[in-house]
């Protein structure tokens, strides 16, 4: 028995999305076919079966069908998936393909499919789209009348039929036709309605351009040829093919048991493909769409740079940044296209008509209405990204020498437990507060913690980053590496430098002096650069250790400095490394254990009298000694303090 | 460099002479580009449809290869899967005209889903060292085309 390699639909994304925006704008809640157009090719050599492509030019019929073999079908969409399962049951399927099978019957009967042998091939499909989840489910058919019955089918040489090939192929290309003849006389092509004139089957053979990939076999179109054959001459009972394909055409021939006259009814016809359904959720719908791409973007960082980079890093990592100002904005917008999904923002004030020009995600209106600064950043980067998971948090950082009363406390007391909460619940706290003492107990907090805390910093023309040393000084291993690299559990925090006390920094200065009088540039320099501190950090083995170090093999991505600080009136930068400073006022260790021992209240007494943290950390007494001490000076030695 | 007009007199040719070498090349819309379709075989043995189209970039002036392949559903291939079943691209691999360094994925000019793309901005460097005797995108093609395992004609037999 011959076998017949039958289609498989080959559809693509392209193809969808041209069925999503025609139901939506054209076709609406019409369930009538549609007309569609396969191109065929000839030339796949894989795979088993025939391939049946549809793609976004399907909907037109190709005006340069000369090039290769198109045919015509049609695209039955129902409007829901009821309709559709009505349909898709067996008898429904075969009343459907019924008619279709009647019409190239239809063809084959009135002998105009040897004028146009296109009428032999068609196809359908049966589909349903569920555009609101872009979940598609679909059937299709391409019906082949099971006539005549019993074929067998014998391999033949393309030599024993004397057949050139190349010219074959040429012929068809030229006249684009499906179906044409070859003389086994005199070795001339045909055009197909001479098989009409033809009685004898060894002087004609019937060369069908032919999508099969299996070598073995002829494809499903040639099995409506056959009919069509049969039924034009009911004597024969065999017939030359030449199964036309890039890849070598193949020679066949068929035999039959005679229909012994013509057949009457429509033959039976099969031609149903397995049920397929599609889910592409992800490529249709937008806001997965933009996740996938925001995604694919960083795969092509890794994919083109760097094999090894670890991408969960940075998704997996929730960040806090204290502060939603000019940094804190600038800092998200730079972090999310790193992957980072999860930030939370803490600030206490609301946008002013200052804002709006230098914060990268408040706009007029936030001004005009009043919003707050946490709650505004949050909502501006889910319009940007609606997949981050942000959230706001309304909250005055308690800071030294910011006294407050009795009836505050127990307000205070709930401030430092969530803000705690907060960092604990936190891997990477970035201070971007506009005060210096709105940094210390977030310093003191993350120390207790162990967690990544960065400070982010600007003047007027001057910025600083630096990232302050993970826990205390105690956890530090000894320091027995020969490098210039210093151990993480070793680097100073943002106060180490300092032989005072933050106090009010705000209280007695001109506004010129507040740190929010800055070159508009600084803020977006310095956010960028601290998140690609942040980015490296993140790539050595353990982020937790990652010592400072300048060297550019550092981590995957680079060097990991401690500190960056930056001069624009001369457009340089310095990268300082500085070791922890064991009186420290915010990390340094009688401080953690004052902490730990006396919590808010701790904090209460700092705020109403900052100098309990000289106290505590013996600075008191550092400065004292240091003022002992008796310096002569000449008269006319100037002093150069740096 | 080419010019639109020249790129779409190219094109035509080129196309033609594919076909003329069994190789599965369509003129689309009046000549705006040119497409190839094959299947491919991934490593767990399924057969995907590759789509390859080649489309003029008016910035950087020379042709643009833009593909995509797709499970026989529609839904596109996974870009690991791709990377390493179909493009088959080594890590170590850093030439100037490699696509490792180019690839992209963007929304296709026409199609309007996404698709990659080789990034032209080194396209007419990489052309300046090459004889382009048998037609600029055949050569072009014999370049970027191989990196993506596009089957090409037997040189030796083109004019």
């Amino acid at each position: 028995m011959a076998t017949f390699v039958p289609f498989k639909t080959f559809l693509d994304t392209a193809f969808w999305r041209e069925v999503n925006k025609k139901k939506l704008h054209d076709w609406k809640l019409d369930e009538s076919p549609k007309e569609i157009y396969s191109q065929l090719s000839l030339y796949d050599t894989k795979g088993s079966e025939c391939a049946l492509s549809l793609s976004h030019d399907s909907f037109t019929s190709s005006s340069e069908a000369s090039n290769g073999l198109s045919i015509s079908g049609g695209l039955i969409l129902y409007n829901t998936r009821e309709s559709f399962k009505a349909a898709a049951t067996t008898n429904s399927r075969e009343e459907l393909m019924e008619l279709k099978a009647t019409k190239i019957w239809d063809a084959v009967q009135s002998r105009s499919w040897l004028q146009n042998p296109q009428l032999l091939n068609t196809f359908f499909i049966i589909a349903f789209a569920d555009l609101k989840k872009f979940h598609y489910i679909y059937k299709t058919c391409v019906p082949a009348l099971i006539f005549p019955k019993e074929i067998q089918q014998e391999i033949v040489p393309l030599t024993a039929y004397n057949a050139n090939e190349s010219n074959l192929f040429t012929h068809h290309e030229k006249a684009s036709s499906p179906v044409f003849l070859l003389s086994n006389v005199s070795n001339e092509i045909l055009d197909l309605p001479q098989l009409e004139n033809n009685n004898n089957p060894d002087e004609i053979i019937i060369v069908i351009a032919d999508p099969c990939p299996v070598s073995s076999s002829a494809g499903w179109l040639v099995r409506n040829v056959l009919a069509a054959v049969a039924q034009l001459h009911p004597s024969w009972t065999y017939c030359n093919i030449i199964s036309l394909r890039s890849a070598g055409s193949v020679g066949f021939k068929f035999s039959w048991v005679s229909s012994e006259g013509l057949q009457s009814g429509v033959p039976r016809s099969s031609g149903w493909e397995m049920h397929y359904s599609a889910d592409l959720k992800k490529y249709f719908d937008p806001k997965i769409m933009m996740e996938e791409s925001v995604d694919l973007n960083l795969k092509l960082i890794k994919w083109r740079l760097n094999p090894d980079l670890e991408l969960e890093r940075y998704s997996n990592l929730k960040v806090l940044i204290l502060g939603a100002g000019t940094i804190g904005c600038n800092l998200a917008r730079g972090i999310v296209p790193w992957g980072v999904r999860h930030i939370s923002f803490v600030d206490n004030s609301t946008v002013s008509y200052s804002n709006p020009v230098r914060q990268s995600l408040s706009e007029f209106e936030d001004a005009r209405l009043g919003r707050g600064k946490a709650e505004t950043a949050v909502a501006a980067l889910q319009r940007i990204f609606p997949s981050v998971q942000a959230t706001a948090h309304r909250l005055t950082v308690p800071m030294p020498g910011h006294t407050i009363d009795e009836k505050e406390e127990e307000q205070l007391q709930k401030d430092i437990e969530k803000l705690e909460q907060l960092v604990k619940d936190h891997d990477v706290v970035f201070l971007a507060l506009d005060s210096r003492e709105a940094r210390w107990l977030p310093t003191v907090l993350a120390c207790k913690h162990r967690k990544m805390a960065i400070s982010v910093a600007i003047g007027f023309d001057t910025y600083v980053i630096i990232r302050h040393g993970i826990g205390s000084r105690k956890d530090s291993v000894s320091d027995d590496s020969n490098s210039e690299a210093v151990p993480y559990s070793q680097l100073s925090c943002y106060f180490c430098s300092d032989v005072t006390a933050p106090g009010n920094s705000t209280s007695d200065r001109t506004l010129d002096q507040q740190c929010t009088v800055s070159r508009p540039g600084t803020s977006m320099i310095v956010s960028g650069l601290a998140v690609e501190l942040l980015a490296s950090v993140l790539q050595y083995p353990n982020p937790l250790e990652t010592p400072a170090s300048l060297d550019d093999n550092t981590t995957l991505l680079g060097a990991a400095p401690h500190q960056i600080r930056g001069f624009l009136n001369r457009f340089q930068q310095i990268h300082p490394i500085v070791k922890r400073f064991e009186r420290c006022v915010a990390c340094g260790d009688s401080i953690a254990d004052q902490y730990q021992q006396n919590g808010w209240k701790f904090v209460r007494d700092v705020m109403n009298s900052p100098k309990r943290l000289e106290e505590v950390t013996g600075l008191d007494e550092l400065q004292d000694s240091v003022d002992a001490i008796d310096i002569d000076f000449d008269d006319d030695e100037s002093v150069v303090s740096n | 460099m080419l010019t639109e007009q020249q790129f779409r007199e190219e094109i035509k040719v080129f196309v033609e002479k594919m076909r003329e070498n069994k190789l599965n090349w369509q003129l689309k819309e009046n000549g705006k580009y040119a497409r190839e379709s094959h299947l491919e075989t991934l490593s767990d043995g399924r057969n995907v449809s590759a789509d390859v189209h080649i489309l003029y970039n008016s910035t950087y002036q020379v042709p643009t290869l833009w593909f995509n392949y797709f499970e026989n559903n529609g839904t596109p291939i996974p870009f690991d899967t791709v990377v390493r079943d179909i493009l088959k691209i080594s890590e170590s691999e850093e030439s100037d005209s490699s696509i490792r360094q180019r690839i992209s994925h963007y929304e296709h000019p026409i199609l309007g889903v996404l698709y990659y793309n080789i990034h032209p901005c080194n396209t007419s460097n990489v052309m300046k060292e090459l004889k382009t005797e048998k037609g600029y995108l055949i050569s072009w093609l014999s370049i970027y085309g191989q990196q993506i395992n596009l089957k090409m004609p037997d040189f030796s037999k083109l004019q």
